[in-house]
Parts: structure tokens; sequence; C-alpha cells
């Protein structure tokens, strides 16, 4: 295991260094590396790629990672919450109504920092709803989440259709188009830093849970005989994973399956400790984020693909591979 | 056989339950007017038909589920008033369902019965932590599959694992619903010299159990529970195993015609099902 550890962060290593360097403008590692770690040292006729590496490419590799960490692990919770992993916040709905919100937001011209928030609101109802729709005596219904998720997405991806094409002004709602597709181009440090500061606050939680998160899916009778106060932690546990995917909502738009992905891949080939399914889940989140954008941007010269779509071109297939391989009507 | 009348008056009673009734949304009161009180260091056995409620009666003192009126003191506490945490330091529930899906092994399963003593962060397995579950282990005769996989155990093994992951928890009140049903008989009688050794060191025990002779011969007191048409079901009866469990009021409870023989100890009774056509 400690290699594929090693692996794994040497993946992301290479994409963090990947995603500085490639691009319009190709930046040797070496020109990179200095620029970031002792960037007085740089030639002042080398003062355009400073300003590439810092106010482009740093500003959107960060958030591919704030965006790969919070969505994976937002899924891991989802997962453990729902005993089912094919739970993830693309396809339980929250996602999608994080995505209204935010549209609604930033239609009315909202400021970009209560976005994190607004996405936090938008997602917490929808995740409700789906909840409250999926309930049966014993837990969650999968199947009914998962058609209540599917539902409630077409709703939302229907409102905001309606918000793009009544949209007074043109650029406003390409915009809006553009996010929603899951950009991450074009992002400021001013948009990334809340994003990344709920991701840092969610994961951090996650992990001082984690402990929890092991008796919980013992099932509730069985956490509740051992002292756990199980509504509460599921309430917490939803709160944190619906605030990550609203962070990562808010940078990125909806972009899917990476909660689905990251979190099947640690389990099966990370043991069986939650603290490093929890870190693993967000550096595969991370790595396959990194690696998506770069090939996002290299599919065509001066042109380049949403995330989202690019992701859910792998992230579909995957997701049909796991329903092929789930048995019995309840995707036990 | 101690005069258990005295439980009732008992100062030392351990968990009381005051006219309890319980019931879900859609099925109305299951069971009601449940009145009974447990001292430390006694078995107490819940029988009666299916659905009259032994469960749902079992689950309400465990603390899994609310009841609608009445209440379940333990140590003159009402649990409710008390967290989670502190009533699973008190109280372990090994349930009758126990399916588990999960890649655990069993000594990390029975690691998680020392949860209540433990801050709720932490991993961290203190001394004490090991000796626990170590003990809890051996008394379960789970020690030699400490290694494997709790999902790939079969039924018995399964149960054993349970019963090990509750004594871990170190509780005063141990509740066991149907511990023995998929046991051979080697580990039945296993269970049943474990429950003698726990109520010697003062547990006070309550379980669910179908074979008369083994609540007979095990029980401090029997609570008998009656099916009613309609429900909520009522108890019957509670008292020491030779005043409750009488050929006349198993045939009114259970629909059987049961003999009663006497076996070579003196006290020993064995209760042999009449197969009527």
């Amino acid at each position: 295991m400690i290699f594929k550890l090693v692996g794994l962060i040497l993946i992301v290593g290479a994409g963090i260094l990947l995603n500085i360097c490639v691009g319009d403008v190709q930046i040797s590692p070496q020109i990179a590396l200095t620029t970031l770690f002792s960037p007085a040292a740089i030639p002042v006729d080398q003062a355009m790629v400073r300003d590439i590496i810092w106010q482009i490419r740093l500003p959107r590799m960060l958030t591919a990672i704030t965006v790969g960490a919070a969505l994976s692990v937002s899924g891991y919770l989802l997962q453990t919450l729902s005993k089912n992993n094919l739970a993830d916040p693309y396809l339980t709905g929250v996602s999608s109504g994080a995505g209204v919100t935010v549209a609604i937001a930033l239609s009315l011209g909202l400021s970009f920092s209560y976005v994190p928030i607004v996405a936090f609101t938008g997602g917490l109802v929808a995740s409700l709803i789906v909840a409250s729709l999926a309930k049966i005596p014993t837990g969650l219904s999968v199947t009914k989440m998962l058609l209540a998720g599917i539902a409630l997405s077409t709703i939302c991806s229907g409102i905001i259709t309606l918000i793009i094409t009544n949209g007074a002004d043109p650029i406003k709602a390409q915009g809006i188009f553009f996010w929603l597709a899951g950009g991450i181009s074009g992002r400021t440090w001013q948009e990334l830093l809340p994003a990344a500061g709920y991701t840092v606050f969610g994961i951090l939680l996650a992990l001082v849970l984690s402990k929890q998160l092991r008796l919980l899916s013992l099932g509730s009778q069985q956490a509740k005989s051992l002292g756990v106060n199980v509504e509460m932690l599921q309430l917490v546990l939803l709160s944190i994973a619906v605030l990550m995917c609203g962070a990562a909502v808010s940078v990125s738009g909806l972009v899917g399956f990476v909660g689905l992905v990251a979190p099947h891949i640690a389990r099966r080939s990370f043991g069986r400790d939650e603290r490093i399914h929890i870190i693993c889940t967000a550096l595969l989140g991370i790595g396959l984020v990194l690696v998506s954008d770069l090939a996002a941007r290299s599919v065509a010269a001066g042109q380049e693909l949403p995330l989202g779509t690019l992701l859910s071109l792998i992230g579909g297939p995957f997701f049909l591979y796991l329903v092929s391989k789930q048995r019995g009507e309840e995707f036990a | 056989m101690p005069d258990l009348n005295d439980a009732k008056i008992g100062t030392d009673t351990i968990v009381e339950t005051t006219e309890l009734c319980v019931g879900y949304e859609d099925t109305g009161n299951i069971i009601d007017g449940v009145s009974i009180q447990i001292r430390p260091g006694t078995i107490t056995s819940l029988a009666g038909p299916n659905g009259s409620g032994k469960s749902t009666l079992l689950k309400t003192i465990a603390r899994q589920i609310k009841p609608k009126s009445g209440s379940v003191r333990i140590a003159n506490r009402d649990i409710w008033s008390m967290s989670a945490r502190d009533f699973a330091r008190e109280c372990a529930y090994v349930s009758q369902f126990f399916d588990n899906s999960l890649a655990l092994t069993v000594k990390e399963f029975v690691t998680l019965g020392r949860n209540p003593h433990q801050k709720w962060w932490s991993w961290n397995i203190s001394q004490e932590d090991l000796d626990s579950i170590e003990s809890a282990m051996e008394l379960a005769q789970v020690k030699s599959l400490e290694k494997r996989f709790v999902a790939n155990l079969s039924g018995g093994e399964k149960q054993r694992v349970a019963i090990a992951a509750a004594l871990a928890q170190k509780p005063q009140i141990l509740l066991l619903d149907e511990p023995v049903s998929s046991l051979d008989f080697k580990h039945r009688i296993n269970v049943f010299s474990l429950l003698k050794k726990l109520k010697e060191n003062s547990l006070a025990i309550i379980v669910i159990l179908h074979d008369l002779t083994m609540i007979d011969q095990l029980s401090d007191q029997v609570i008998l529970i009656e099916r009613k048409e309609p429900t909520p079901n009522k108890i019957a009866s509670v008292g020491a195993p030779d005043e409750t469990l009488t050929r006349e009021e198993i045939k009114r409870i259970f629909e059987v015609d049961v003999e009663i023989l006497p076996g070579s100890e003196p006290g020993q009774r064995f209760f042999e099902m009449q197969f009527m056509p």
C-alpha cells in the first residue's frame, strides 16, 4: 500500500507541475519552480511568465485541487451516509441544488464572495429534499435517492436554462453557462480562497470524525448501541458533505463523477482505515481533476473543453460499470 | 433459586420500566403497560410467541426506540436524559440480526465496542481497552477468529462476535435478542455458561430465548408476554421460572401442549413439546 500511496503522491505532484507548465504559453519546469519558490530570482524579462504563473496558472491549479478534494471527500461522506457506493454529490442532486442558487445569485449580480454560502444553502435544501423523499423505515432507499436526485437535477437544469435564456445580459448568461459546464479557467484568488477554506475545514472535520464514520458504517442500530448519537452525526456529516460540494460548485459549476470514482478507488486499493481513505480519496480526486484539466486544455490548441464535460465522459462509463456490478433491486 | 418477589421492592434495582407503552407510527401500540424491575446479578428472560413484542420491548430498553409513554430508568436515571455515550457505558445491546458485510476484522470490530469509553475523535487504544478487548474475545470464544473478516463468518460466528463487542463495552446491563438462535449445540451451551458467569460478576442480563428448558434453567426471572388481538400486547406474568412456566400458562400463551419432566438434579425440569396432529 505504501508504494501505491507514493505513486499517488507522485502523480499528484506531476499533475501540479504540469498544470503550471502546460498551456498556450509553455513554461519550463525549472522556471516554474523558481517563480514559485523564489520569485525575486526571476529575471526582469521573464516578468510575463511570473504573472502568468501567479495570476492565471496558480489560481487555476489550486481551483482544480480544491474541486478535486472537495467533490471526492464529499462523495466519500455521502457514500458512507447512504451506505452505498453509487452516491455522489452530482447524482444525488446536491450539486444541482447548489448550481441553481448560484445561477440565480450570479444573474442577480451578487458578489462572488457570497457564492460558496449560496451554494451551500442550495445544496443543503436539495439534499434534505432528496433525503426526505428517499427515507424508508430502515434508513435511505438508494433507488429512491438516485431517482429523486436525478429528477431534482432535471428540474434544476430546467430552471438554470430559464435563467440563462431569459437573462437580459448575454455576456453574463454565457459566463453562467461556462461556469455551469464545469469550467475552472479564469478563477481569481478572491473566488478561490473561500472555497479552498471551506474544503480544508471540511476535510479536517471529516478526519476528526473518521472513527465515528467507521461506527456509522456498522448501521445505525449498531452505532447507537455503541454510544453514537446517530441523528446528530448524520446531520453533521451531511452538512460537511454539502459544504464541500457547495464550495466546489461555487468555483467550478457542475462537475460530476469525481465524488463517485475517487472514493471507490480509495476503498478498493487503500486498506480499511477511514483516515487513509479520506486522505487517499482527496488525493485521487485532486489527481483526477488535475489530469482532466490538463486534458481539457490540451485537446484542441487555443480552445478548451469545460472540465465537467470531460469528467462526464470519464465518469459516466464508470458509473454504468458500477451499476452493472450491483446486485439486486436495492443496489445493496 | 432466589426469591424474585424481592425484585419488585428491591432497592438495588438497576433497570426499571414504568407503564411503558411502545409503538410505531404505522402499527399502533405494540406493547403497553410494561412495568418491570431488574436487579444486578440476575438473568431475566423475555418469552412469548412471535409478534408478541419481545424484541420491541428489548429495543426500547436498549434506547433504540423511544417509548410513546412511560419510562425506562437505569440506576435511577431516565435513559433518554442520558447521552448515547453515557448509556452505552452502562448498557450493551446485541440485536437479533447481525448482518454485516463490513470489511473489518473481528478484532477491529470488537475494538469498536470500546467506543463509549474512548474519546470520540481518538483512535488511540489504551492498555485498559486492549485488556477488555482480549478478555471479551476470549469469553465469547472468538479469539481464534480475530484476524478473519466479519463479513466472511458464519451466522453463529457473527453472533459470537457481536456478543464479544458488547462485552468489550464493559456494561452493567447486557441485552441479548435471541443470542443462540443460529448457534450449534456446543456454542449454545458455551453462551449458556458465559451468561451464568457474567451474572456472577453482577451483570444484569435480559435475554430473549425460545427454548423453554433453557429459559427455565438459566433465568432468575421470566417475563411472559401474551399476544393480544388487537394489539397492544400485555405482560401475562412475571416471576421465577417455576411460577411462570407452568403447563397451563404455556398452553394459554404459546398455544402448545408441553410435558414437563423432572431432571436428575433437584429443581431441574425439561419441557417436552407434544406434537399434536
